[in-house]
Order: C-alpha cells, then structure tokens, then sequence
C-alpha cells in the first residue's frame, strides 16, 4: 500500500503551512508575553502530513517540561524550546491521534486540577480517612476479645 | 436529478443524437445532389481526380508567397487554434475516458500540464480570431450571427475546460456539468452552422482543387 | 444515591475527572472546526449540561450505521458520547423488546416533550400509505410522525434517511423517500454516508448538546464542518490528478505506485465528506487509501449515477437506440431532399428552363 507521506500532501503546499504555523505562534508568543492573551493551534485541522509535522516539531524542540497523561487513553504534553508555548498530543482508540495542537499559555489548563475534580477528591479522601479509621478500630477491638 | 447528472446522461444523449442525425442528412444530402458534370475536356496533362484532389489540398495548407503576408496571421492563428484544440481534446485523460466510452478505443493521455497550455494557447488563439474579425473592415462585412455563434461555442468548452481543471469559481460539480454542457450545445450546432467545414472541408477544398487541375491550372 | 443531575456529575461519578472532558473538548474542537481556544468553554458547556435524551428510529436501512457508531468498544475518548446522550430507545441495542420498549419510547417522548433529539437511520417507505415498513403495529411513516412532533431537531444518520440511499435507488418499489421530504417543521441535520463517519455522526451529536443549537449546514443540511470539502480537494492522491499520472486498472503499475484513480471511476471530486482526514475504523485508512475510488455515497441519488467503475468525464446513458434513430433519420431527410431537389432540376431541364 503506498504511503499516504511519500507521495506528496494536499495543496497547499505543506512546507508554507509550517512557516505559517511557526509565524503564528511567535505572533500569540508575543501576545502572551505583552498581554498575558493565551491562544491555541489546532494541528489538525491544517493540511500538515506526518513529514511536516516532524519539520514542526524539530523546529520548536523540547524543553523543561513534559508530562505524560493517562485520561481516556494517553496524552503527552512537552514544554518546547520556547517557554510558553506547548506542544500537546492526545491519543484516542489504538493511539491514534484524537487532538494535536500548539498551546501558548503559562501552563495548558489540563495540567492543573480543575475545582470539581479538586471537590470530589476531598470528599473521597476524607472518606477514605474515615474508611480506614473505621476499620483499624474494627481489627483493634477484634484483637482485644 | 442534479445538473451534473442531467448533462452526463440526457443532454448528451440528446446531443449525440442530433449531431448524427444532422451529419447525416447534411453529407448524405450533398453526395446526392445533381452535380452539374463539368463538359470541359481535361487536358492531356491533368491528373486523375483524386491526384488533383490531393494535390490541391496539400497545397491549400499553407498560402502562396503573393498572399503571404495578408494571410500570415489567419492561416497560423488558425493552425495554433487546431492544433492547440486537438491536443486539449485527444490528449486529456478525461477526454480519452469520454472517447473510449463512445468509440471503445483509447490512447496515451498527455501530462495534464501540458494539456492545460494547450487549452489557454487554444483560448488566445480564439480571442485573436474574434479580435481580427471585428478588426478587419472585410472580415468584418461578411461575417454573420452564424460565425459569431460557433466561435462562441467553440470557445465555451475550453473555457469551461480550463475552469473544470483549476477548480475557478465554482464546486467541481458545477464546472464539469458546464463544460459536458457546452460540449453538447456545440455538437447541436456543429451540423448546422459553420463547424460542419471539419467535413465539408474536404469536400469544398477537393471540389475546387479537381476544377482547376482538370484545366490544367497548377495551384 | 441521587440521579446525577448533569454530565459533568455524571463523568465524575464514572471516575471520569475535568480533565477527561477537557480532552474531549480539544477533541471536538478539531473535529467540528470549532475555534481551538474554545475548548475549555465546550467543556465547562458540556459539564452543565443534562444528558441528552435521544430516540434513535431504525426504518428502512441495514443496520450499518448503527454498527459504524458503536464500531469501537473500548471506553476511550472517542466513546466519551456515549455518556453524554440518554439513549432512551434504539432497537438493536436497548435490553428491552416488545411493550416495553415502545413504553420506553413513549415515556421518553412525554418526559423530555420539546427537549428530545431524534436519530433516524433508513429511509421512510411511503407507497401505498407507508405499509411496506412497519414495527409494533405500526407504520414507520406514523411512528416518525408521532415522535417528530415533539422534538427538539432531529438527525438523519446515513445517506438512506438524509437522501432516500438505497431503498431510494430505482425501481424504488417502496416508495422511500429521506425525513427531508416528510417533516417540514423541525430543525434536520443529514449525516450522509454509507455509513456515515462515525466521528462525524458522534461530533454532531456533542455540538447540539454543547451549543443547543444546529451547526452551520450546507445545501444540503450537512455540517459544513464535515461536508465542507471534497474527497478529492483533501486527498493524498491529489497531486497525480494534478500531474495527470492514473491508474489504469486495479492491478497496473499506477495502481501499485498510488496514482490518482479517476479513470477508475472515483467519485472522489464530486463527493463531500471528510473520509480523507478523519478517515476510517480510529483513522486506519480510507476507502482510496485503501486502492479502491470513492463510490460517492455520501451524495443523494449515488447508487444510480451510471455506474461505480465509469469516470466522471463519460456520458452515463449510452443512446445507441436514439443515435441509430437519428442516423437513419438523417439519411432519409438527406436522401428525400436530394431526390426532390433532382426532380426539381429535371423538371427544369425538361421545360427548357436553364438549371
């Protein structure tokens, strides 16, 4: 079967897309650091092959950060080279790609835990607390007779 | 039924068959014709007349050195124009797709690349004939709504062509329903206007060339 | 304990966290072309909002679409949307049967009155008052009728309820026809196909239960998201159209080296959907991919259009009948008029008249 990279990708063509994508994010870059604006790219939505993907990614590098997520399947999120600006990739079915994009923020909002989560986990631990308090005095009053 | 499919199915059907029927009344009414016979007696050195015929074709395609420089532009434009013409026509994929479904014989496809400059050469090649004939005081005397009209569609199929390929304007739907479309217009009009000389050509050119070489005139 | 009341309450109770809905959001984003900085809105949307209630209609159709829908069984992102709809009654897949499960329907269609979305997979036989597709006693024309009537929009999923598909093709005995044709008054959105994407089927679905409201649609009623470009526009095989390098057969060189199919017969420049990027079974390959041409299924009227392996360039009928009529007749009129024009000399020459 021919390789849908090998042979060429849909007009137009993809080496233009990825100086346009890299002039995009030093555009948001710049947004960010003047008005603290984040903004985001979706990758997937532009006529990017594999080959083009793998310039983009060469170009940006990696940096400080990278975090390796497991929600509903996996999903990887690097720093680049350029701080702020976030490559994320997430994995759908047989880990293929459900959502790639570049996000120029501080930090990619998924990272942090969002308050309902935060709520439902106090919750839980307390329980858990009192779960585990429950049982130690069941087996110390089962030890005692 | 959408516009693509009206021109792929009824349209050209209706087309395919007027064009015949037109040819055919038209060739077959000129054959039986009463030809007046020519009474001169042929000279000793004329030749036969399909040798006359021959000959005297060949020697129409390109004109005499007197008349060269007033018809210079008419017979190479008209040239570039054929053959520009034939290649878009004979040498595009679809078209030998289209061809080979009527006919059932197909050929080589020429790169779509160089079928595209054949069809924008072909499209300034029908402009400068319309430009001469508005130009020119003569051409522009005996020229009639029936010229003008197969200019026009003949020059719609490449147009319409042209904007097929390069996706112009409109959904690729639309632009090949179009084009099918001017393709049929011109095979309605093709036996009743200007556009039969793709045969009768033959005929007129033969038929002059056998009443001067009977008379011993060497063209 | 208590009936979650949201989706959010609900993804939580399911040990799905934010984050999981916020992949997800990032997720349709993509897939509906939404703004990509929109995401964390979708998702907080999403997280308020109730379940949707849906009642899917099985009418004439062969179970396809439905199998492209719930193809993938793992609970990964993609089955996310499964939790998002209350799917209150569906043949093939509800527990119940018989009375029970058209009391499902009912109660679903009381409860939820304005609120509910219907699916309709196959098209709606008409001929004859509707009597060639019944279910519990009824036929499908009416149970359409009655559900429609108090629904908030409904979805044709599959080119046989969005366009009439095959049941539709000729002879048609059955008269069928696509929801298009019979419901006037409700929103419909066509999720064409044979069988639609199921992304796109999903998609759909989560934007009306995020945003209340129908995506931007094409003539045709489908989101121009996902209907908005041609096979062809998007496809890897498009610079050897461009090239003018096709395949001549399934086995030739061309075939082999991947050139352009549409001597072949593919439909690809005719047809929209969005097979060349989303692609099929999680994004594996698609039907050119594949080495076969579009069949154009996602378009009204595909199974009748002269012809799968036929290039779009070819004339669909072939009028041999009509040309051969209109050869003899020109000859006739060509030979009567010669011969009245040789009359017309003779009698001339006979009255001494000089022709």
């Amino acid at each position: 079967m021919p390789d849908a990279d090998s042979i060429g990708s849909a007009p137009p063509s993809g080496a233009a897309v990825v100086s346009g994508v890299l002039r995009e994010v030093a555009e948001r870059l710049e947004a960010l650091a003047e008005r603290g604006e984040c903004g985001v790219i979706d990758l997937k939505s532009l006529p990017l092959s594999d080959s083009h993907l793998q310039q983009l990614r060469e170009r940006l590098g990696r940096g400080e950060v990278s975090a390796q997520l497991e929600i509903l399947g996996p999903s990887e999120i690097w720093e680049t080279r350029y701080p702020g600006v976030w490559w994320v990739r997430h994995l759908g079915v047989t880990d293929l790609v459900a959502a790639e994009r570049i996000e120029i923020t501080r930090v990619p909002d998924i990272l942090s835990a969002a308050l309902p989560d935060v709520v439902t986990a106090a919750q839980s631990l307390n329980d858990d607390l009192a779960l585990y308090a429950t049982t130690r005095r069941e087996r110390t009053d089962h030890g005692r007779t | 039924m959408t516009l693509l499919d009206f021109a792929r199915g009824p349209a050209l059907a209706v087309s395919f068959a007027v064009f015949t029927f037109g040819v055919a009344w038209r060739v077959l009414f000129l054959v039986l014709l009463p030809w007046s016979r020519d009474r001169s007696v042929a000279r000793g050195s004329a030749p036969s007349a399909v040798v006359g015929a021959v000959r005297g074709f060949a020697r129409h395609l390109w004109p005499r050195k007197a008349f060269a420089g007033a018809a210079r532009f008419t017979t190479v434009n008209g040239y570039v124009m054929h053959f520009g013409l034939a290649i878009a026509f004979f040498g595009f994929a679809p078209h030998i797709l289209f061809l080979q479904s009527v006919f059932g014989v197909h050929w080589p496809n020429l790169p779509s690349g160089l079928v595209s400059v054949a069809s924008v050469v072909t499209l300034v090649s029908l402009v400068l004939a319309l430009g001469h004939r508005f130009v020119s005081p003569v051409l522009r005397l005996i020229s009639t709504a029936n010229d003008y009209f197969s200019w026009f569609v003949t020059a719609l199929p490449v147009v319409s062509g042209l904007m097929a390929v390069s996706h112009l304007w409109a959904p690729y739907e639309t632009l090949l329903a179009v084009h099918l479309l001017s393709v049929a217009l011109l095979l309605i009009w093709f036996p009743f206007g200007k556009l039969m000389h793709a045969f009768l050509v033959f005929v007129t050119r033969s038929e002059t060339a056998i009443h001067y070489s009977r008379r011993g005139t060497v063209l | 304990m208590a009936e979650p009341e949201t989706i959010g309450e609900l993804l939580s109770e399911r040990g799905i966290s934010r984050r999981g809905l916020l992949k997800y959001a990032a997720y349709l984003a993509s897939l509906m072309a939404l703004p990509p900085w929109q995401s964390n809105a979708i998702a907080d949307a999403l997280a308020a909002a109730r379940r949707q209630s849906v009642i899917w209609l099985s009418f004439q159709e062969c179970t396809g679409c439905t199998e492209s829908l719930t193809r993938s069984f793992s609970p990964t992102l993609e089955n996310l949307i499964f939790n998002l709809i209350s799917l209150d009654y569906h043949e093939t897949l509800q527990a119940v049967s018989g009375e029970a499960a058209e009391q499902a329907r009912r109660s679903a269609m009381r409860d939820n009155k304005g609120k509910y979305i219907v699916v309709v997979d196959g098209s709606v036989p008409t001929r004859d008052g509707g009597v060639y597709g019944t279910v519990a006693g009824q036929s499908m024309l009416q149970i359409l009728n009655d559900t429609a009537a108090g629904a908030k929009a409904l979805i044709a999923v599959g080119t046989c309820a969005a366009f009439g598909g095959i049941p539709h093709a000729q002879p048609d005995p059955t008269g069928a026809v696509p929801l298009t044709s019979l419901i006037k008054d409700k929103p419909i959105i066509n999720i064409s196909g044979c069988p639609p994407i199921p992304e796109a089927m999903a998609g759909t679905i989560a934007y009306l239960i995020t945003f209340g409201r129908l995506p931007d649609l094409d003539h045709l009623n489908r989101p121009k998201s996902l209907f908005g470009n041609t096979i062809h526009d998007r496809c890897y095989r498009r610079s050897f159209y461009d090239k003018g390098l096709f395949a001549k057969s399934f086995d030739d060189e061309g075939a082999r080296r991947g050139w352009c199919l549409y001597e072949l017969g593919c439909k690809g420049p005719v047809t929209y959907n969005s097979c060349a990027t989303l692609k099929w079974n999680g994004g594996v390959s698609f039907p050119i991919q594949s080495g076969h041409g579009c069949l154009g299924c996602s378009e009204p009227n595909f199974w009748d259009k002269g012809g799968f392996y036929h290039p779009l360039s070819t004339p669909t009928g072939h009028p041999t009948a009509a040309v051969g009529a209109a050869a003899v007749a020109g000859i006739g009129v060509g030979a009567v008029s010669a011969l009245l024009a040789r009359r017309a000399k003779r009698e001339a020459t006979s009255t001494g008249e000089k022709p």
